[in-house]
């Protein structure tokens, strides 16, 4: 495992994160927590503790209402404009449903992880340099859908089409590496084979990992390190080892510690 | 060779083919931006004096208004009843000698290729210049419509417990009204909300060949130049539309149960629904029967089933391939400028990508633009360019925009938004966001639209000749009027060939696209 012992600073650090929606729901309260380069990290917690709003947060799409979120050292969480561009296209993310293209074919769709990097115009002309396309057919080789290239992601089964998702996502060659619930949409045998992909890439180039799962037994097998969250605030942070019975009853409650272990 | 690469080459390719197709049919029709811009002024001119329009005008402009819907009501029922009836005996699911199904589908076919303008004129030489001509008119075009949509949606539904009545014993027709019928009922109901919609705008033309309606005062208005009052009109048939299309909305959503209602209340509804359609077809003008002789009769026959086979033997100005060509060309050019006006319009008109009030304004204006029947922008736009074929493109363009942008935005409104925000949180900014996440879901239902559109303008193009616009209405109305039953036939056989050939391409086209 390349762990990069000597890293100066950490890669990812949040500091007091909040989160207050217009309604006045409070999602987040006071999250603090900083990432290493290369730790392949789950946030877990029942439905409604906040993995998806704090998710929201690292991609970019919300930003938070109070703390803030330091990127390799550079503020974003609360930044807008160029600025938080800048860190978005760093950053590969990976969802629950895909958000794929499914009228247009693999190929197209890992390509168009090259769209921040290019002219609005030749991008939205679908122009793509020879390097490009040969990166882009790497990677669908590296998820193992080499002969898929041409094929409609319409056509796709759901672990086909997450893998294409994958590839879209380390197109931007990301040092860390987001997945909302990467696995909630697949059946259990192609989940486990997704993780295992994405545990195979980890090793191989060293990118972060930060995934969002609701399943436990899988975050457990697959994770150096869980935070759990309940009701918008860290109740657990440490390695899986350490997640015993008084901390899964913080995590998910009285009936959570008979669940899925 | 990645089939990534080749699609591409493919899409690039049909876009250079169609932008050649386009440009050779400018050229045919006469297109030209400089008199359009040198003469637009015209256009604005015009449409600035139909404001604000003669309010003095309303009383007398709404009795026909009356007469108008009266027609399209009528005809629209009485169309609707005989498809029900028709429709069977063309299905290829339901048992019966295929020679007569053969032979119904082509009369069907036939009936079809016609828009109701060119059959309200025979209906005149019938009935008399009355309203019962318009309602008979539309009759004909609903029929011919509704049957075919619905013999191909009783093609296609499930037939299971039909087959399991013949096998009992039951006769074909009461197996089909009990058991095939019910499962095209919705489709069918909705299909004739469309056209009640459709057939008042189409009704309120009518009036220009002499059929009744609110047509023949419009275009005396325009002819006078009396703008303020043609201005009453449109506001007025601009009322009739919108709440014809509300009301049709209103139906659908009880047809397709959207809008919960009891049994009584269905029951008060169709039975109102019953009582205005029989009040419409009793207080129906009277044909007038006192041109019509057996002698006008025959000739008429007779010079149907002899078309004049010469005007197919030249290629030259007046003979039926040049027409048709031309029409073609017409349609072709107006659906591809009103295509492009509509993209750039609809991503203006979808609360999804622009802020409401925007939105509700230009899809104000889209309404606007649908309302005004599409012979009234051929009179106008004539007063721009001059007679010929350019006029009708225009106006074609300018009815293509109408009906598309709301095509257009109800395919984005039901897209997945989710790849182009996917591509956001990556950075990308707004212009490839749209073009790589949005628009390759928009291509397969934007495609069938213009196709849809396509097919429309091909039958509207054949009447713009009534105003001048070019096309092969001219000659055929004119050899109508003249009693010349042989070219007449021979103009409208060649029109059956062109709305075949267009249903063909376009069947075609659309099995590629899905």
């Amino acid at each position: 495992m390349p762990e990069n012992e000597g890293y100066a600073i950490a890669q990812l650090e949040l500091r007091g994160v909040g989160k207050t929606y217009p309604s006045g729901t409070r999602a987040l309260r006071d999250v603090s927590f900083s990432l290493e380069q290369g730790t392949f990290l789950s946030v877990i917690g029942p439905s409604g503790a906040g993995k998806t709003t704090l998710f929201r947060i690292l991609n970019g799409t919300e930003r938070c209402s109070a703390g803030e979120v330091l990127y390799q050292g550079i503020p974003f969480g609360s930044a807008g404009g160029r600025r938080k561009r800048a860190v978005q296209k760093g950053i590969g993310t990976i969802y629950q449903d895909f958000c794929l293209v499914e009228q247009a074919d693999c190929l197209q769709n890992v390509l168009n992880a090259a769209l921040p990097d290019m002219h609005p115009l030749t991008g939205a002309l679908g122009i793509f340099s020879r390097q490009q396309r040969l990166e882009a057919e790497a990677l669908l080789e590296r998820v193992g859908l080499g002969d898929k290239r041409g094929t409609c992601v319409r056509e796709l089964s759901g672990g086909q089409k997450q893998r294409v998702a994958i590839a879209r996502a380390l197109m931007r060659r990301p040092a860390l590496l987001l997945a909302d619930e990467p696995v909630a949409s697949l059946d259990p045998v192609t989940g486990r084979q997704v993780l295992e992909l994405l545990r195979d890439i980890q090793a191989e180039t060293g990118v972060t990992i930060l995934m969002n799962s609701h399943n436990l037994e899988l975050a457990r097998a697959f994770s150096r390190r869980l935070l759990g969250l309940h009701g918008g605030a860290v109740v657990f942070d440490g390695p899986p080892e350490a997640l015993d019975d008084a901390a899964l009853q913080a995590v998910y409650g009285e009936e959570g510690a008979c669940g899925s272990v | 060779m990645a089939a990534s690469e080749h699609r591409q080459r493919r899409r690039l390719l049909s876009a250079l083919v169609l932008t050649v197709l386009f440009l050779l049919a400018c050229r045919m029709t006469g297109v030209s931006l400089p008199l359009l811009v040198r003469r637009g002024g015209h256009l604005t001119d015009i449409v600035s004096r139909l404001f604000p329009p003669d309010a003095a005008f309303f009383p007398t402009a709404l009795p026909l208004l009356g007469a108008t819907i009266q027609m399209s009501v009528t005809g629209t029922a009485l169309g609707s009843l005989l498809a029900l009836l028709a429709a069977p005996l063309c299905a290829r699911s339901v048992p019966g000698p295929r020679f007569l199904k053969k032979l119904a589908r082509g009369c069907i076919q036939v009936l079809r290729s016609f828009p109701a303008l060119i059959l309200a004129l025979p209906a005149t030489f019938l009935f008399g210049l009355t309203s019962f001509s318009g309602a008979a008119a539309i009759t004909v075009y609903t029929f011919a419509i509704l049957t075919r949509l619905t013999y191909e949606d009783l093609e296609t539904a499930p037939d299971a417990a039909f087959r399991a009545l013949l096998a009992m014993g039951s006769p074909v027709p009461s197996a089909c009204f009990r058991a095939l019928m019910p499962a095209v009922r919705p489709a069918f109901l909705t299909n004739v909300l469309y056209l009640l919609e459709a057939n008042v705008r189409h009704s309120a033309i009518l009036g220009y060949v002499g059929a009744g309606g609110i047509g023949l005062l419009l275009n005396e208005k325009v002819s006078w130049r009396e703008y303020d009052k043609v201005g009453a009109i449109l506001v007025l048939l601009f009322a009739a539309v919108f709440l014809m299309e509300r009301l049709g909305d209103l139906l659908s959503a009880v047809v397709r149960g959207a809008r919960p209602m009891r049994r009584s209340g269905r029951r008060i509804l169709a039975a109102a629904l019953a009582a205005a359609v029989i009040l419409c077809t009793v207080t129906l003008q009277p044909p007038d029967l006192s041109h019509t002789s057996p002698a006008l009769l025959r000739s008429m026959v007779s010079g149907l089933l002899h078309p004049d086979w010469s005007l197919f033997a030249t290629l030259g100005g007046d003979g039926v391939w040049h027409l048709l060509l031309e029409t073609v060309a017409i349609a072709f050019a107006g659906t591809c400028a009103g295509a492009a006006v509509s993209l750039a319009m609809v991503f203006f008109s979808t609360p999804r990508l622009v802020p409401r009030p925007l939105a509700a304004a230009v899809n104000l204006a889209v309404l606007a633009i649908r309302t005004v029947p599409f012979l009234i922008y051929g009179l106008i736009f004539i007063r721009v360019t001059g007679p010929g074929s350019f006029a009708g493109v225009l106006t074609l363009a300018m009815c293509s925009v109408g009906l598309l942008c709301k095509r257009f935005a109800q395919a984005i409104d039901a897209a997945d938004f989710r790849p182009a925000e996917a591509l956001k949180s990556m950075g990308t900014s707004w212009l490839p966001r749209l073009a790589r996440g949005l628009l390759p879901q928009l291509r397969a239902p934007f495609a069938s639209a213009v196709l849809y559109r396509f097919d429309v303008n091909i039958r509207e193009a054949s009447v713009l000749g009534l105003v001048g616009a070019g096309g092969i209405g001219a000659p055929l109305v004119f050899a109508m009027n003249q009693y010349a039953w042989d070219k007449a036939s021979a103009l409208a056989l060649g029109l059956v060939l062109l709305a075949w050939l267009v249903d063909a391409v376009s069947a075609r086209v659309r099995v590629h696209l899905s």
